[in-house]
């Protein structure tokens, strides 16, 4: 018998493999399609996530200070912000110097391509405004300026002539230039109102002295109660989220060291004035007390400011500008190096031996060196922009 | 004597195989044609899902809201689409020179521009009255060109702006829809938008109310057939944009 069959079967089996091989294929090619733009999609979020993450960095290591010298419109990437991102999406960012205190953070993110994954790139922004020291110093034109009476007797001394002079325990050396039209000069070398009021009989001299050019200076500004809730660029809210130290009630200072290097965190240490050269000398800190506020012994530095009252007992010295909304009382033998800006609440007073000197060398240094100034502000509810 | 050929049987049964075979090969070739159109139908829906969230996530996410957002309704929400950003580098007569990146070319009489002054209070919105390519007027980076711009004012060099189109998206006539302007409603995606399911909201502290919201709620609802009369195909989504320029 003959092995030949012959029949359609097979042909008919081959034809109808052949049908479901292209309807497989068919939907294999959508099933694919949708996967690739699944992964295009998913591709273009990690981009965009990596481009706000390289912002986000740049602004977590932001140094005001890092971009200051750039020219308007030069740009600097931040290598703080360059990295990759668990899934290997890479980012980086640029600062650009922009007009005035402005600067834009632009982050980038790519993802793909080196492992045959979706290629995508995503751009991110923000604006962010420095803080410019001369801006914050503007108010601090007298040795003292109060917007209320002050009271100065029992041998106490308000003093705006020695501007220019380094404050006690410091050599000339570490003070910056002043006067002149150079970058890095500050504008503190002349000689300065020892009190700045809104009115003449708002200042009681007893056997007190003041000295300055001139001892007092009228001026109505200086009772605007607008400028005791601000300094310089930076609302209240502002000096809040940007202090470096939140203090309040009673307080003793004193330097703090960990392993050999100043300990910035720890409470009550406000920098060493006394000691410029040591590990907290180049420290000048921004302190924020919300209320009342009251310095028992120890010297700090920095910039303080203080939403209600503020007494310096006995021996206490601060170097840098001083801030408060309510009245200062300097006790005996305390000391303020740099400047006083007191509010119309109630009358500050400068007695026993106590002391408020004006000296542009603390201030300059307090201005330029402290971390909460460096920081980056957000001064446009737009702060986010739109990146191409 | 015997004949070469099929007997009667055979090709009864031949027959017989061949009407089964074929009746199977019809079936299978129409369920996986069906298969096939509901897979269809199944992409068109996450694609207009896709879209609308890719479109108002990329548009939304910068908006400053109190500012930026438009009249809000349930199917549609306006806003300032920005198309565009750069930094002014230069001043040339009555105009300024601007180093641009952006979705497309400025379009002078139909854009507007956001200047955005070092404080607040000096962010200014002006037409742009003329805009010509001027290449090689400022060093550019990398995507840059250098516009000529004729804004009205002369912002000082290293002064950013923000070039934009006043638009509104629409949940309309079964389609996620883009108006520009005045113009007509553009369909972004294809008629498969329930209208009843879909809509705008905004998201407020405290629920709705006079403070500008923290973040756009869009809430779509898509619908195709999927074959047979009958059997239709239905995606929902709800997409919630935080603002990152919220208060």
């Amino acid at each position: 018998m003959s092995g030949r069959r012959e029949g359609l079967a097979l042909v008919l089996a081959v034809t109808a493999l052949l049908v479901l091989s292209v309807l497989t294929l068919g939907l294999l090619y959508v099933a694919t399609q949708e996967l690739l733009v699944v992964r295009a999609r998913e591709a273009w979020f990690r981009a965009r996530l990596g481009a706000e993450s390289a912002v986000r960095a740049a602004l977590a290591g932001w140094s005001t200070a890092e971009f200051r010298e750039l020219p308007v419109g030069a740009s600097r990437p931040v290598p703080g912000a360059a990295g990759v991102l668990p899934g290997g999406v890479r980012h980086g960012a640029t600062v650009e110097r922009l007009a005035g205190p402005l600067y834009l953070v632009r982050g980038e993110g790519w993802t793909g391509g080196e492992g045959g994954g979706s290629r995508a790139e995503a751009a991110s922004a923000v604006l962010v405004r420095g803080i410019e020291p001369g801006e914050v110093w503007a108010g601090f034109a007298a040795a003292i300026t109060s917007g209320g009476e002050v009271v100065v007797g029992g041998g106490g001394e308000v003093d705006g002539l020695d501007a220019s002079a380094p404050p006690p325990g410091w050599p000339a050396a570490l003070c910056p230039p002043t006067g002149g039209q150079e970058p890095g000069a500050w504008p503190g070398g002349a000689a300065r109102p020892g009190i700045r009021v809104p009115d003449a009989a708002a200042v009681t001299a007893g056997d007190g002295s003041i000295h300055g050019e001139p001892p007092i200076a009228v001026d109505p500004g200086a009772a605007d109660s607008a400028t005791f809730a601000r300094l310089g660029p930076l609302a209240w809210e502002d000096l809040e989220a940007l202090a470096d130290h939140i203090a309040g009630g009673a307080l003793d200072l004193a330097p703090r060291y960990r392993e050999g290097a100043c300990d910035t965190a720890a409470r009550g240490n406000w920098g060493s004035p006394l000691d410029p050269e040591g590990p907290c000398g180049d420290f000048f800190p921004l302190i924020f007390a919300r209320g009342d506020l009251t310095i028992r012994s120890g010297a700090g530095q920095g910039v303080l400011v203080v939403g209600g009252d503020l007494v310096l007992e006995r021996g206490v010295r601060f170097y840098g500008p001083v801030l408060v909304r309510g009245r200062t009382v300097v006790l005996e033998d305390a000391a303020i190096y740099g400047a006083l800006r007191a509010g119309a609440h109630g009358a500050s007073t400068v007695v026993d031996d106590g002391a408020v000197a004006y000296r542009s060398c603390a201030i300059a240094r307090a201005l330029a060196r402290s971390p909460g100034l460096d920081r980056p502000l957000r001064s446009h509810a737009r702060w986010w922009l739109p990146a191409f | 004597m015997r004949r070469a050929g099929f007997s009667l049987v055979e090709l009864t049964v031949g027959l017989a195989l061949l009407g089964v075979i074929g009746a199977a090969v019809v079936g299978l070739v129409q369920s996986v044609q069906r298969l096939a159109r509901a897979q269809g139908a199944r992409v068109e829906l996450a694609e207009a899902v896709r879209i609308a969230g890719t479109v108002l996530v990329g548009e939304a996410r910068v908006l400053e809201p109190g500012v930026d957002l438009g009249v809000l309704t349930a199917d549609s929400v306006a806003l300032r689409a920005f198309r565009g950003a750069g930094v002014v580098c230069g001043v040339v007569g009555e105009d300024v020179l601007v180093r641009y990146r952006g979705l497309r070319d400025p379009e002078p009489d139909k854009d507007s521009v956001l200047v955005l002054g070092p404080e607040e209070a000096a962010e200014q919105a002006v037409v742009l009255g003329a805009s010509t390519a001027a290449p090689g007027g400022c060093p550019t980076g990398g995507g840059e060109e250098v516009y000529r711009w004729r804004l009205g004012i002369e912002p000082p060099a290293g002064t950013p702006v923000l070039l934009y189109e006043s638009g509104s998206y629409h949940l309309a006539a079964g389609a996620f829809r883009y108006r520009r302007g005045e113009s007509g409603r553009q369909p972004l995606t294809t008629e498969v938008v329930e209208a009843e399911s879909s809509g705008f909201r905004a998201l407020a502290e405290g629920g709705e109310g006079e403070a500008p919201p923290l973040a756009l709620e869009v809430r779509l609802a898509v619908r195709a057939e999927g074959g047979r009369a009958g059997w239709p195909f239905r995606r929902e989504a709800r997409l919630r944009i935080a603002f990152l320029n919220r208060p």
